[in-house]
């Protein structure tokens, strides 16, 4: 088994030596290896390369100079490896005859070293016939636009399979794979008459360029002409690797259909904030599309009035209403999420039921949303809370464009059509940096409980600037502040100001307009609404329980179930 | 006061509606500073520190105030054909440091972050995309960049090309020499001599090709004259300086005034005092700006950087009477391509040439290639019996560091060299 990371490796020259190549996916639970041999801010992909080169066994590797972070994956690699196999194609950016001669040169040098390693030999005839066979596969035909399915292009870099089953069990076609390994490898049979590698190699070079070459017009192309087949593209990128984010931005100037960003680093435990938002982009689709989402649990509408209940299972609180028919609240809770999801949630839902003296049995729906939408097993159905914040915004503002949420975990700014529809959304990292944790964080250090936190900033007389983006190094600039005796009131400014920097750049980035509106346990802090207010010179609408905005739109969705039956 | 602060941020009130305004303002301001480099500079300044500083705002003062005549390009692009074409030379780190240098960066790395460009891209690319964006800084004749090292260059100046059209050429540069890979640059320097006599409409001239290496030759002869000097003598500098010479040691190469301040250099340094404090190896940007780095570093006779490995990073003789081959043979066999362990080897051949007692390597933000080697390099190092310190942060965004601990890692390095000192004595 050899390992290769790039789609440009002669992968059916190494076939043809009786090697085993196989394409380097890892799925990883931590860096702990690659932060110690490479560097925490390198490519997520890389580093998971290096840890799983570290937990299987491999033959060898071959690896062509891709980018930056395999550079240095192979110096790691070739200290930390000696008695493996280990090649480094110099890969040309571009795909003329020149480049093929170069780089047909480096394929032969690979054999060699290869057959010197291994003893085994190239056998020609083996490469003609997969080229052979290569060449009579056919790209399949574009299915006819079907009313009821998403159509959806996944562009960008290499994603997991993780990322393509979450899309086609939300019941949309990938009509598209233009991620970095995800295209399908093509090649004409052998040219007579020319040497069979450079033939070969001169193939290899032509596939459809990654972001990485030199001349990338022909995937400009192609990419423009698959775009305007769908109804949405999804846009993969991987942290810490760059380059994809320049097609990204020139992408979403260029091309009409929504489009979504969104980042991985190849841990499973980015995959709650990638379904919210893959969720939440295909919601907002099939809406404008005029599509039923596919789990929906129809209920017929009985004899007795219709209650539904809205959970909003939140990172730090989850919240939950109980609505009548009328769209009236009968009652809202809210608790702390702990340790347990679906405790919390039968919790709060007991709690909101006794106060608004209804039996469970009488309850029609239960709608989930928030983090933990996923783990409520006695949710009929759930909704992203993107959708849900939408909804229940539009409820207590029916002018509200954009919406601010930022809650325990994450913070989104979400823009909303003039008839309430969501046209885009942008949410913050992984990083906590200027949400609720952050303000918890920082409370903690100036010894203030956060209820405090609001009020004591607005006694603010002094400007004190925490610069820093990370909230680790934030906490540790609010300790040096208070070693330089400055005044809890105007750290904790300090600290509002940070935040609302990190929001208005969401809020600028979704092309937020008026009328704003503020949601999340975090609107209750007037600290940072005041500094929010002042930074992007408008006003913020506040209800009076901002923190139950999604549970209030989680049980909309409830009711409009009930009105399409 | 801070004049470059408070003048920065009366730029800064122009950027949005006046962006014209603004760019103006940062010329003027870099004018107004080559000036008093040039006339009031600091007395612990040397002579032919005094002449680079100015010079080496003044020439992108001048570029920016005539942009048909300047060219964006990395730092290891062949700049000695285009200065043949008339054409002066300004690269994205050198744009974004002087942008630093009017604290306007956090505006503009914010701006390239809401246009999609990753948050984790190298803060000098951001700083310079959003400059661009915020129609600060000119467009130019056109952009001429290299695939050595830095996956950032060729992702940025295709985005200059894309969205402001600014035409572009990419060298593709092979990791190792052969003689087929420098037939393969050499061919692609031809194709881009073909492009700048259709950008500036002048004929390629070789005499004048070969007049410059020569020049250039002769300007690293002074300049590794002068670094045998220093091993005995103190000669003060900043971080500053020292990203300053890289407009001597590549941006310029081959012109006249960079000759002139290189055998400045190569006769002032004789004249300085013996040095007595710590001998420090550079490796990879300086945080110029970085409070605890500026109050160890800058004129500091206990502790200086000696040399650094982007100003060495390609010293050897070029063969005048075959240029566009020199120049090939350059970018390949730049420290910066192929292998880490050339670096590496390098890094270490020039701090023990220089007699330096420790090496440190700034991991800026962003920087893959730089950062990724830092475990090797300092097992190399070690190896030489060399100490090395191993930094994290920001050489451009002034948030992006973090201040106390840069402070208690630099300090703690340098007690523990002063304690090998003494235990050595």
């Amino acid at each position: 088994m050899i390992g290769y990371v790039c789609k440009y490796t002669p992968v059916e020259v190494l076939r043809a030596m009786g090697a085993d190549p196989v394409l380097m996916e890892p799925s990883v639970n931590d860096f702990n290896l690659a932060d110690t041999l490479l560097y925490p801010n390198i490519c997520s992909y890389v580093k998971s390369v290096l840890e799983d080169a570290a937990g299987k066994d491999y033959e060898g590797f071959v690896l062509t100079s891709c980018c930056d972070s395999v550079r240095r994956l192979y110096d790691v690699l070739r200290a930390r490896y000696p008695k493996k196999f280990l090649f480094m194609l110099d890969l040309p950016r571009f795909a003329s005859d020149a480049a093929a001669g170069l780089y047909a040169g480096q394929i032969r040098k690979m054999m060699e070293a290869y057959a010197a390693f291994s003893g085994r030999q190239f056998d020609e005839n083996v490469l003609r016939e997969i080229m052979l066979c290569n060449s009579q596969y056919r790209h399949p035909e574009y299915e006819p636009n079907d009313p009821n399915v998403l159509r959806i292009a996944l562009v960008g870099n290499r994603c997991s399979n993780g990322l393509r089953n979450l899309m086609q069990n939300c019941g949309v076609k990938i009509v598209a794979d233009l991620t970095c390994a995800g295209a399908e490898r093509e090649f004409s049979p052998p040219a007579e008459g020319e040497d069979l590698i450079l033939n070969y190699t001169k193939q290899l070079l032509k596939q459809m360029p990654c972001l990485r070459m030199g001349d990338i017009s022909a995937r400009q192309r192609h990419i423009d002409e698959v775009v305007s087949q769908t109804d949405g593209v999804i846009y993969h990128t991987v942290k810490f690797c760059d380059i994809y984010s320049y097609e990204y931005s020139t992408l979403h100037r260029r091309i009409s259909v929504p489009l979504l960003k969104i980042e991985t680093d190849t841990t499973p435990q980015c995959a709650g904030q990638i379904r919210t938002r893959v969720e939440a982009f295909l919601e907002s689709l099939a809406a404008a599309k005029g599509i039923k989402p596919v789990d929906e649990k129809q209920k017929q509408r009985g004899e007795n009035s219709v209650t539904v209940v809205g959970i909003d299972s939140g990172s730090t609180s989850t919240n939950a209403v109980v609505m009548n028919e009328k769209k009236e609240i009968l009652a809202s809770g809210s608790i702390r999420t702990g340790a347990k999801t679906s405790v919390s949630a039968e919790k709060i839902l007991n709690d909101v039921l006794k106060k608004a003296g209804i039996a469970r049995t009488d309850v029609s729906m239960i709608v989930s949303t928030g983090y933990g939408r996923v783990s409520i097993p006695f949710a009929d159905k759930s909704v992203t809370e993107i959708s849900c914040h939408a909804k229940g915004a539009r409820y207590f503002c029916p002018h509200v464009r954009t919406i601010l949420d930022i809650g325990g975990q994450d913070s989104k700014a979400i823009r909303l059509s003039e008839t309430g529809e969501v046209e885009d959304f942008v949410m913050n990292d992984k990083c906590a940096a200027g949400t609720g944790r952050f303000l918890e964080a920082m409370a903690r250090t100036l010894e203030l409980d956060i209820s405090e936190l609001g009020p004591v900033s607005l006694k603010s007389q002094e400007t004190v600037e925490i610069s820093s983006m990370c909230t680790v190094f934030a906490e540790s600039e609010v300790i040096s502040l208070i070693a330089q005796n400055k005044e809890k009131a105007d750290i904790a400014k300090g600290v509002h100001r940070a935040i609302a920097g990190k929001a208005c750049s969401l809020l600028s980035r979704v092309g937020g307009e008026p009328t704003y509106m503020m949601t999340g346990g975090v609107a209750k802090n007037q600290g940072v609404v005041q500094a929010v207010e002042e930074k992007l010179g408008a006003k913020l609408f506040l209800c009076k329980d901002p923190e139950i905005v999604g549970a209030v739109g989680a049980a909309l969705f409830g009711l409009e179930s009930f009105e399409k039956a | 006061m801070n004049v470059a602060r408070t003048y920065g941020n009366v730029v800064r009130r122009q950027i949005a509606d006046k962006p014209k305004t603004a760019s103006a303002m940062i010329r003027t301001g870099l004018y107004l500073e080559s000036f008093r480099c040039a006339h009031f500079a600091e007395k612990k300044m040397p002579k032919a520190y005094r002449f680079l500083n100015s010079k080496a705002v003044g020439v992108v003062a001048d570029a920016l105030s005539h942009p048909e005549t300047y060219a964006w390009t990395n730092i290891f692009a062949p700049t000695e054909l285009l200065q043949t074409f008339g054409l002066s030379c300004v690269s994205v780190e050198c744009l974004a440091s002087y942008l630093s240098g009017f604290w306007l960066e956090d505006y503009f790395i914010d701006r390239a972050e809401d246009v999609g460009i990753s948050s984790t891209l190298c803060s000098y690319h951001k700083n310079f995309i959003g400059a661009v964006e915020s129609g600060v800084l000119p467009l130019p004749r056109l952009g001429v960049t290299t695939s050595v090292t830095c996956d950032g260059n060729i992702g940025t100046f295709r985005y200059m090309e894309q969205r402001f059209g600014v035409k572009n050429f990419i060298l593709d540069i092979p990791q190792n020499w052969s003689p087929e890979a420098e037939r393969y640059v050499v061919e692609q320097l031809r194709s881009l001599i073909q492009v700048l006599e259709n950008a500036t409409g002048r004929k390629y001239s070789e005499d004048a090709l070969r007049e410059t290496i020569h020049r250039e030759n002769e300007s690293k002869a002074h300049f590794s004259s002068a670094l045998k000097k220093r091993i005995s003598h103190s000669y003060p500098n900043t971080m500053t300086l020292v990203l300053f010479l890289l407009l001597a040691t590549h941006l310029n190469i081959g012109s006249q005034w960079v000759l002139d301040f290189f055998r400045m250099l190569d006769e002032e340094i004789g004249t300085y005092p013996p040095d007595t404090g710590k001998r420090l190896f550079w490796v990879h940007t300086t945080p110029y700006s970085q409070p605890t780095l500026q109050s160890y570093l800058n004129y500091n006779d206990k502790c200086s950087i000696v040399c650094d490995d982007f100003n060495l990073d390609y010293m050897e003789e070029m063969d005048e009477t075959h240029p566009l081959e020199a120049l090939a043979r350059k970018m390949i066999c730049n420290i910066y391509n192929g292998s880490f362990e050339r670096k590496a080897q390098a890094c270490v051949k020039y701090a023990k040439e220089y007699q330096c007692d420790a090496a440190v390597e700034f991991c800026h933000w962003g920087c893959k290639q730089s950062a990724g080697g830092a475990i090797l390099l300092k097992e190399e190092m070690r190896k030489a019996g060399i100490p090395m310190l191993i930094l994290h942060g920001d050489s451009v965004d002034r948030r992006n560091n973090h201040d106390g601990q840069i402070r208690t890692r630099f300090e703690a390095f340098l007690e523990m060299l002063n304690r090998g000192q003494e235990a050595t004595e």
